[in-house]
């Protein structure tokens, strides 16, 4: 049964990933000059030329999206021109960074966002409950940038609490570079992680909240609650239980999200992730790394979404049995 | 009508914020106290300014001045015109475009509904800014692109919306009624369910209006929007933020403080009007 | 006040009295259970008879305290070996519920936790107030499905909620209710989401569970057929207030509120020869409604200008009352001094 179910939602993933990679390819290769995607346009023209012949630019388009595939897989996805490394290498390079930042803004929306969430549902009409309404739609309205300019007033300039940006002292864990375990490093982190857990935490103390009440309602809380089940273990084991299968979706989903939504944070607080290095490259046109970005990004979203549905899966049990739905 | 929505005193704030913020910008030749862009009016001695200074000659800086002596205030009211003038553009033509689709995918049904519906779901999948991103990364910047970035975002979610109301609006009695009289189905589509499906439609298109000058702030926010040259909110933050690290803050406060109040204007009059249209749903 | 001198304490499992649940709408005082007294023998059932909305399953919820906001329980007491269930502290009442008194309910599709297999949602009912080993709660809810009738019991322990029929859930439910040997079980219509042969067997089962274990029964109900089938004695409510209470052979076979004879004369085994079966003609009053006399004046055939005062519940027999100023005979007739 989760045979199947995994196998279906793999195609689905894969399908998704080439209908993606057709539209970067027609973006890069048909809209720009493709000879630029994998020359510096400032190589004399011999060079161009022979790039030209090499690549098969000549060629049909159909058998230059082939090609463009060949060497995706093969993990070719050019060399940067500012950078002078491939794309895919810098890629990974700079994704630990991006990787501990996103973690960090969930780690924060998680741990405050599932207790608010909880109080505000279960306590009838508590201040928690009344103050997130306002709260929630100021959450959805301030942008990040905004929110980490402010941030970065108060608690870097005025403060003096803080560092205003980038990402400090790092040491090597099994080979990758982390900034979470040197407390300079963790206090670099701090501000952007904020920032970035702002709207995860809207979100996750609505779903929460949202989920507690209509399931306190539902009729096996009200039977639980009969046959003198503990409140604290009716919470925990009975409704928390149930409410957090959609959390956990969301918590999944929203982690794409924010690896999208790092862009704009590690540009304010001059993070050094692959969302930097993303706008670094469009504004110089370092077209091998944006293509690179946007199929790893891709890549990790259609990753994220299949884990995502193994976790609901395991969680619920009603899903394994309905399999596609 | 009005006096119903307005028995909110939020959502008749709101609507007056965002009323006046219409008019701002609409008037912002008339009633801004500087062109900020004629390079005739600014002088470099009154770069920088703090909010309330005067210069030499007495002229009032109410927001201050920017580096090169710019009045922020106006600066601010043609940023508005921008800012507002993007965000209802690209979500007109995003509208048109959703609603037209939704209604072709809900009218043909079979494959080419769900193909068009594919396409949806696949795009609703990922977050609004990785796709404005891609768009702007693979298609460059510039006023152009940003819109067609806003709209490429929005299509789906009126294709979605609308196709849903109008498969509801089709299994109706009075639907069967008017097939009974022989009129084409693309009548019956445009004519009668469309008119039908415009409550969820106008709640939408509220909404998005919020995020189309949140996607628009952002991408110009990155330098990967606006050119320089048309200076919205968003740029005009991202312009005062190297000299926010030298004490300026008035340089992005006050832009970012406008489009947070527009942005939440936007919201609450959204969150209303689904509260009157439909009002058995939650916040 | 009710007096079942009949009834000594020793034999009495609960007693409700003056017992009054109302909910505050707002705009509207509910009064949902309107000054209700009963008493419960131990080992007997009693069947609690009333149309949606008569304030049945709002009685059976308040002798447990699990009325939700908005409503609440306004007056009267609800006394368990001699203590006040509605003046008890929350972890006191707690420890009584699914313990001593029980309660099912009515759609066994929604009462089971969807994401808790059947056996650890068992074991947890009797964790919640006894201390013993996994293993051994394990066997005893094994033996509990065994009980009713459920095969290889040890294999649905195992199961979760929608890999068994509604049927199934619901024994499931009444061997949670029966896990830890209360005295009492609260049932609201338990059977009625069930089709007829399910209904059927569990009938029969709760029969046999009853005499096995000794235990009590409120079955809540407003199929007449099942509580004629089921009950020992029987307590009719209409709009929040008992309108007759007797034994089971007594009101079926004579009913002395026109309500009850009515609602009997509605049953298709009780007149075979009738071509189309009697109603009774309006609708229950709306618990907003305000009626100054008999709440059943409006809708009763034999209604005389003092039913526009508030009759009492009385009866010359103890035990046997209608809330009625002419109780019908035992020809179904009113009384002597109507005709």
């Amino acid at each position: 049964m989760m045979g199947t179910f995994l196998l279906y939602r793999t195609l689905q993933a894969f399908v998704t990933l080439a209908v993606v990679s057709i539209i970067i390819f027609l973006g890069v290769f048909a809209l720009g000059n493709p000879v630029y995607v994998l020359v510096d346009p400032s190589a004399p023209a011999d060079v161009v030329e022979q790039t030209i012949r090499r690549l098969g630019l000549d060629r049909p388009i159909y058998e230059q999206y082939g090609i463009f595939v060949t060497n995706a897989l093969s993990g070719d996805l050019g060399t940067s021109y500012t950078h002078a490394q491939p794309s895919l290498a810098l890629i990974a390079s700079r994704f630990t960074a991006t990787f501990e930042l996103v973690l960090a803004s969930l780690v924060i929306a998680v741990a405050l966002g599932l207790p608010l969430g909880l109080i505000a549902g279960y306590g009838k009409n508590n201040w928690v409950g009344r103050t997130l309404s306002s709260v929630s739609i100021l959450g959805i309205s301030v942008p990040i940038f905004w929110l980490g300019l402010l941030m970065i007033i108060v608690f870097s300039l005025e403060l003096k609490w803080l560092p205003t940006g980038g990402r400090g002292e790092t040491v090597a864990l099994f080979g990758v570079e982390t900034s979470l375990l040197t407390l300079d490093g963790l206090s670099h982190l701090v501000l952007p992680a904020m920032a970035l857990s702002l709207f995860p935490l809207a979100l996750i103390i609505r779903l929460t909240r949202a989920g507690v009440r209509e399931h306190s309602q539902m009729d096996y809380v009200r039977f639980a609650r009969a046959m003198g089940i503990r409140p604290a273990k009716l919470l925990f084991a009975y409704v928390l239980r149930n409410v957090l299968i959609p959390i956990v979706t969301m918590i999944g989903l929203i982690f794409g999200t924010l690896i999208a939504f790092a862009v704009v944070t590690e540009t304010v607080f001059a993070w050094p992730g692959i969302g930097k290095l993303l706008i670094d490259s469009i504004k110089v046109s370092d077209r091998p790394v944006i293509i690179a970005y946007l199929l790893f990004v891709v890549v990790m979203f259609l990753v994220i979404n299949l884990i995502v549905d193994v976790i609901n899966a395991a969680l619920d049990p009603r899903i394994r049995l309905s399999g596609t739905s | 009508m009005l006096k119903e929505f307005t028995r909110s005193i939020y959502a008749g704030v709101s609507l007056a914020v965002l009323s006046s913020a219409i008019v701002f910008a609409l008037l912002a030749p008339w009633i801004a106290p500087q062109d900020p862009y004629d390079l005739a009016q600014l002088f470099i001695l009154d770069s920088r300014l703090p909010p309330m200074s005067r210069n030499s000659d007495g002229f009032l800086f109410l927001l201050g001045t920017d580096d090169q002596g710019r009045d922020v205030f106006s600066a601010i009211l043609y940023g508005l015109r921008i800012s507002l003038g993007v965000a209802f553009l690209s979500t007109a033509i995003a509208f048109l475009l959703g609603t037209a689709i939704g209604l072709i995918s809900a009218y043909l049904g079979g494959r080419v509904d769900a193909f068009l519906m594919r396409i949806v779901d696949m795009q609703l999948s990922f977050p609004a800014v990785l796709i404005a991103l891609m768009l702007v990364a693979l298609v460059g910047t510039g006023i152009d692109k940003v819109i067609i970035a806003i709209i490429a975002v929005q299509w789906a979610r009126y294709a979605r919306t609308v196709r849903g109301s109008a498969l509801v609006e089709r299994e109706r009695e009075y639907i069967e009624a008017v097939e009974c009289l022989a009129f084409s189905r693309s009548r019956i589509m445009f004519v009668h369910i469309l008119p039908n499906c415009m409550a969820p439609l106008s709640i939408l298109a509220t909404v998005e209006i919020a995020s189309a000058i949140s996607i628009e702030a952002t991408l110009s926010f990155l330098g990967v929007g606006l050119p320089i040259t048309q200076p919205s909110l968003g740029l005009l933050i991202a312009n005062g933020y190297p000299f926010m690290l030298s004490g300026n803050y008035w340089l992005s406060i006050y832009p970012g403080l406008v489009l947070i109040a527009l942005m939440v204007a936007v919201n609450i009059i959204g969150d209303r009007m689904r509260e009157l249209i439909n009002p058995r749903s939650e916040k | 006040m009710t007096a079942h001198s009949k009834s000594n304490t020793a034999s009495r499992v609960l007693r409700v009295q003056s017992l009054s649940t109302h909910f505050d709408l707002g705009f509207a005082m509910v009064r949902a259970v309107d000054d209700v007294d009963f008493e419960v023998e131990r080992g007997e059932i009693l069947g609690l008879v009333g149309e949606s909305g008569s304030g049945k399953t709002v009685a059976g919820l308040s002798i447990l305290g699990l009325v939700e906001p908005p409503g609440e329980i306004i007056h009267g007491s609800v006394f368990f070996e001699g203590r006040d269930l509605t003046r008890m502290p929350d972890n006191e009442i707690r420890q009584i519920r699914g313990n001593r008194i029980s309660m099912i309910f009515q759609d066994p599709l929604t009462t089971l936790s969807p994401t808790m297999r059947i056996g650890k949602q068992m074991q947890n009912v009797i964790a919640a107030h006894h201390r013993i080993a996994r293993r051994d709660a394990r066997v005893r809810c094994r033996d509990a499905l065994g009980k009713l009738g459920i095969s290889s019991p040890e294999e649905r322990l195992n199961a979760y909620p929608h890999e068994l029929s509604g049927g199934m859930r619901q024994r499931v439910c009444i061997a949670m209710a029966m896990l830890n040997e209360p005295d009492l079980i609260i049932a609201d219509e338990p059977t009625t989401a069930l089709d007829v042969t399910t209904q059927a067997q569990i009938l029969q089962e709760i029969k046999l569970l009853r005499e096995r274990t000794g235990a009590a029964f409120i079955w809540i109900t407003h199929d007449l057929a099942v509580v004629s089938e089921l009950a020992d004695r029987l307590v009719v409510m209409y709009s929040g207030q008992i309108v007759e209470e007797g034994t089971a052979a007594e009101v079926l076979s004579a009913p002395k509120h026109p309500y009850t004879h009515g609602l009997l004369q509605s049953v298709p085994a009780h007149n075979r020869d009738l071509v189309r079966l009697p109603q009774i003609p309006g609708f229950a009053p709306t618990p907003v409604d305000r009626i100054a006399g008999c709440k059943f004046g409006p809708r009763c055939k034999y209604a005389q200008p003092k039913c526009q005062e508030r009759p009492g519940l009385q009866g010359a027999v103890s035990g046997r009352l209608a809330r009625c100023f002419f109780p019908l005979d035992e020809t179904g007739d009113p009384a002597e001094d109507m005709r």
